[in-house]
């Protein structure tokens, strides 16, 4: 069994809790242990980019310290938001010395940090470890179930700190059709989801959500399938205006244990506003695998 | 040593006069050893100023000069020519540079007319020491090969020919007529692009001095200006030139069917084809990459049956030409960005994302759909159609930093052309700039603008978003800052011009420099734009970077003239400021020849050898040489160090 370092981040420790106890789930079973690091803390989300103030930048970096601590080359994350956030971090203190001497100093209480941390998303770990190792680990494929990627924002952009071609990503789909589901390539899936615009004005949220549901039905979708917590927020607990169909909306984790056999309660924490049982179950996949 | 020299100091009006006390420094150069005169003017490069040097040449009976000036690469050749007129060598003749290097740089102190002694001095000593040179003469090889076949290699080639001289054309391709061949109408006159260029195609295929070679490749350039060795490879057609009649009665019997490059995908052909029409020449070519017969073996010979001639001959080898040529012509044209670059836009997904090359094709009489604007994906006449400017163009981050400079202009002949072929059809046109600056341009958009309606929405487009079977544009309205969505049939983009493929190649063969966008470079921006910076190699059209039609022929005549300018002289007169072996010293190490950026050094039966016309007098192989054996003539060694001398003093 492959050991790897684990940053999993606040959101999936509270609300997105489904997405990371099916992604833990899902790696046990292809044979990675995820190592949660000791004393991590908040990334400063992408929020905190927004300013060029290195002291708000503190968060990823000393998270990247933790890793160096405990001896890991790479830390995966599952959450994009914290992939991003991290990954912008490192970017910005390697390309510029005097930035993290800078930084170091600041954080005398720490072991200075020397820049050879590569973060690692989930999505990039799978893909790695191609498709057809995990379609052979495949125990409950996803066959009939129409799913449509939606990659938002922080997965792809900007394109530094992206896990895929930020226009026309690819990654989800690939491990999609490994998993045996017919995937759904809807215009909408690099489109922003609002974000914390719901703070400011709760109703553009709707709006977004609306469209982005709207055109992965026409599309022909029965389910999308994100890493954000904070997209599947917006398009699964806030979601579409009220009088609007609203699609399942999955963590990707979610699918890949189900696939790999998963118990369906393990994969389907009670996270999610629109029940995905009932389309489960007309697709047979709520079942026991087929030995 | 005992030369007797001139001083002339110059005022450069106030350039020099200043912060140097010229009379200060007249007196002392007045007295270093050797001179026998000095003296100062206020503008020594004038005509006054020039016969000054000369009656003092001759009243003193100088036999070395030292100007006090400005910048060698300014005037070195205005004082050389005085000083010859005069009788003395021009290689007598030393410039001390006390402008650029002094009196600019420097306060008006007493330090700053010290310097300026000190490089008056160092001139002196120079000067003092100098030997007569003989300019070098080289034999010259009055012929010439063109590489490309477009309008820019024909037009070259035929100014050339014209002249009277042996023109060889070298085209990759099966036929001449490069990237103008494949456009329809011509901006901003809307002549017929194919009725202007087929007679020069004609006419370059016709004269007696051209020889044409299609299907071929330059693989190797020896030698240097005046006398090229160039190496022609020559791809088989599989059809002998000389027996094929052009009567196409190859085609229907070939069961082959691929997509046409020269429609750009956009039609078919068949593996034995000719491009178009009016194609030079107009000899068909069998394209063994698609043909049944893939090996030795013969499985299918339905055109060789169909051939009355009896043209086709499965047999046909590579072959090798090795040319002789006093000057080349780079002319291989441009290509576009591929549709691929711009994932944003999903060509690969939807079929009615064109780009500008596919759009003339959909125009073009001899096209796929026989001029009538149909659209890819079900051949309807699309009722809207959204031009995207810039695609790749002008964004350094996602594509190319430059203008293509001819998008805005085709850009808005192809609005015009579709509004007049489909009057009720809507355009949209995104731009950034419209930028036309040329003769009649401005009032050609201008008038499509008005006169034709057409919406220009200044602002790019973000993505394209397939809807029941048309696209919907999702773009920006900078000038009413607004967010823009319209649903289209057609998509065009004006994608970027890139160098073509296989540029890096030939510029590696031919020793020219090429740029950080891979177009080939010029020797100077300004005042050398159809010389590359190798002598002898010359460039025209699209290859050295875009431009339109009228552009690209007059930079072809450009070059043609350079190459005609070369070989109006008898033979080349070559600077004699260049390397000399002593061969008694000269131990054969071979250092020098891998220092020499130029490859001007040869080993000859264990003495280093230097080819006059390459080399440049550089100076690089001097300190390389261990026993001392070589360096440009004109820089001896005493005469430097006696110049480092003087300026420690």
């Amino acid at each position: 069994m492959t050991s790897l370092a684990y940053y999993p981040g606040c959101s999936l420790k509270r609300f997105a809790s489904g997405c990371e106890i099916a992604g833990l789930e899902a790696a046990r079973r292809l044979g990675i242990e995820l190592v949660e690091l000791e004393r991590w803390n908040c990334c400063g989300t992408v929020f905190s980019m927004s300013s060029g103030e290195r002291m708000h930048h503190l968060g990823s970096l000393r998270n990247l310290v933790r890793v160096q601590e405990a001896g890991y080359p790479e830390v995966v994350t599952m959450c994009a938001m914290c992939q991003n956030t991290l990954r912008q971090v490192n970017n910005e203190v390697r390309g510029d010395g005097d930035s993290l001497a800078m930084m170091n100093r600041f954080m005398d209480e720490e072991p200075a940090y020397r820049g050879e941390v590569e973060v690692l998303h989930y999505l990039t770990l799978l893909d790695r470890l191609g498709s057809e190792a995990i379609a052979a680990r495949v125990e409950r494929p996803l066959t009939g179930l129409r799913v449509a990627p939606y990659y938002g924002c922080t997965l792809v952009r900007p394109p530094s700190a992206g896990i895929d071609d930020p226009e026309d990503p690819n990654i989800m789909e690939r491990l999609l059709e490994a998993l045996g589901a017919k995937v759904v390539r809807d215009p909408m899936r690099v489109e922003c989801c609002g974000a914390y615009m719901g703070v400011s004005k709760p109703g553009t949220i709707n709006v977004r959500a609306s469209a982005i549901h709207g055109s992965a039905r026409n599309s022909g979708a029965e389910a999308l399938a994100t890493m954000c917590p904070l997209c599947a927020h917006n398009l699964d607990a806030v979601g579409p205006a009220p009088d609007e169909p609203a699609l399942v909306v999955f963590y990707f984790t979610q699918l890949v244990a189900l696939a790999l056999g998963a118990k369906p309660e393990q994969c389907l924490a009670a996270t999610q506003r629109v029940d995905p049982r009932p389309l489960l179950s007309t697709k047979g996949l709520l079942e026991e695998p087929q030995p | 040593m005992n030369n007797r020299v001139g001083v002339f100091i110059c005022h450069c009006g106030k350039n020099i006069a200043r912060t140097v006390d010229v009379e200060a420094l007249r007196k002392e150069a007045a007295g270093l050893p050797g001179v026998e005169w000095a003296e100062d003017d206020m503008y020594l490069c004038s005509d006054p100023g020039q016969q000054l040097i000369r009656e003092r040449i001759a009243e003193q009976n100088l036999d070395a000069v030292v100007v006090a000036a400005c910048s060698p690469t300014l005037h070195t050749t205005t004082f050389r020519r005085a000083v010859e007129s005069a009788g003395v060598n021009p290689f007598r003749l030393e410039i001390a540079n006390i402008r650029e290097q002094c009196s600019w740089v420097h306060p008006g102190t007493a330090e700053t007319t010290h310097k300026a002694a000190a490089l008056v001095r160092s001139g002196v000593e120079k000067a003092r020491r100098t030997q007569p040179l003989e300019p070098i003469h080289v034999g010259l090889q009055r012929a010439v090969v063109v590489i490309g076949g477009g309008v820019a290699g024909i037009q070259a080639a035929l100014d050339i020919a014209e002249a009277g001289y042996p023109v060889h054309l070298v085209e990759q391709g099966p036929n001449l007529g490069g990237r103008m061949a494949q456009l329809s109408e011509t901006f901003p006159t809307l002549d017929c692009s194919s009725c202007i260029l087929t007679p020069k195609m004609v006419e370059v295929s016709h004269h007696p001095l051209v020889t044409i070679h299609t299907l071929a490749e330059v693989t190797d350039v020896e030698g240097s200006i005046g006398n090229f060795q160039v190496r022609i490879r020559q791809q088989p057609r599989y059809v002998i030139a000389e027996g094929c009649t052009g009567c196409g009665d190859c085609v229907p019997a070939c069961p082959q069917v691929v997509p046409g490059e020269f429609d750009r995908g956009l039609g078919a052909r068949k593996a034995i084809y000719i491009p178009f029409p009016q194609a030079v020449p107009f000899t068909y070519t069998l394209d063994r990459e698609h043909c049944l017969n893939q090996g030795p073996l013969i499985i299918c010979d339905r055109c060789a049956q169909a051939c009355e001639p009896r043209a086709i001959d499965f047999d046909q080898q590579p072959s090798e030409e090795l040319v002789e040529a006093g000057a080349i012509v780079l002319a291989t044209g441009c290509d576009t960005l591929p549709l691929s670059h711009f994932r944003e836009y999903g060509h690969d997904r939807h079929p009615d994302v064109i780009d500008g090359l596919m759009f003339e094709r959909l125009l073009s009489a001899s096209g796929p759909t026989h001029g009538e604007i149909r659209r890819p994906s079900d051949h309807r006449v699309p009722k809207s159609i959204a031009f995207v400017q810039c695609a790749g163009s002008r964004d350094p981050e996602r594509g190319k930093a430059y203008c293509s400079q001819i998008c805005c202009m085709y850009t808005a002949k192809h609005a015009l052309l579709y509004h007049h072929a489909v009057p009720d059809g809507k355009v949209y046109i995104f731009y950034i700039d419209i930028r036309a600056g040329g003769k009649g341009y401005e009032e050609f958009v201008e008038r499509v603008r008005a006169e034709d309606g057409i919406n220009y929405i200044r602002g790019k487009v973000a993505k394209l978003i397939p809807k029941d079977g048309k696209l919907e544009v999702w773009g920006v309205d900078t000038l009413l800052g607004e967010q823009v969505k319209v649903e289209v049939d057609l998509v065009v983009l004006a994608t970027a011009l890139v160098p073509s493929q296989g540029i890096q190649e030939l510029a590696r063969v031919a020793r020219v420099a090429i740029d950080g966008d891979g177009f080939l470079s010029e020797a100077h921006p300004k005042l050398r734009p159809v010389e590359s910076q190798t002598r002898g190699i010359y460039l025209a059209g699209t290859a050295q970077g875009p431009r339109d039609i009228s552009a690209t022929v007059a930079h072809a005549a450009g070059a043609a003239s350079k190459v005609l300018g070369l070989f109006s002289h008898d033979e080349l007169v070559e600077e004699p400021t260049i390397a000399r072996v002593n061969e008694a010293l000269c131990r054969g190490c071979s250092f020098c020849v891998s220092v020499c950026p130029y490859d001007a050094i040869s080993l000859h039966e264990g003495t280093a050898h230097v080819n006059e016309t390459l080399c440049r007098g550089c100076g690089a192989c001097t300190p390389a040489c261990f026993a001392a054996a070589l360096g440009p003539r004109g820089f001896e060694d005493d005469q430097i160090l006696a110049q480092i001398r003087a300026l420690a003093c």
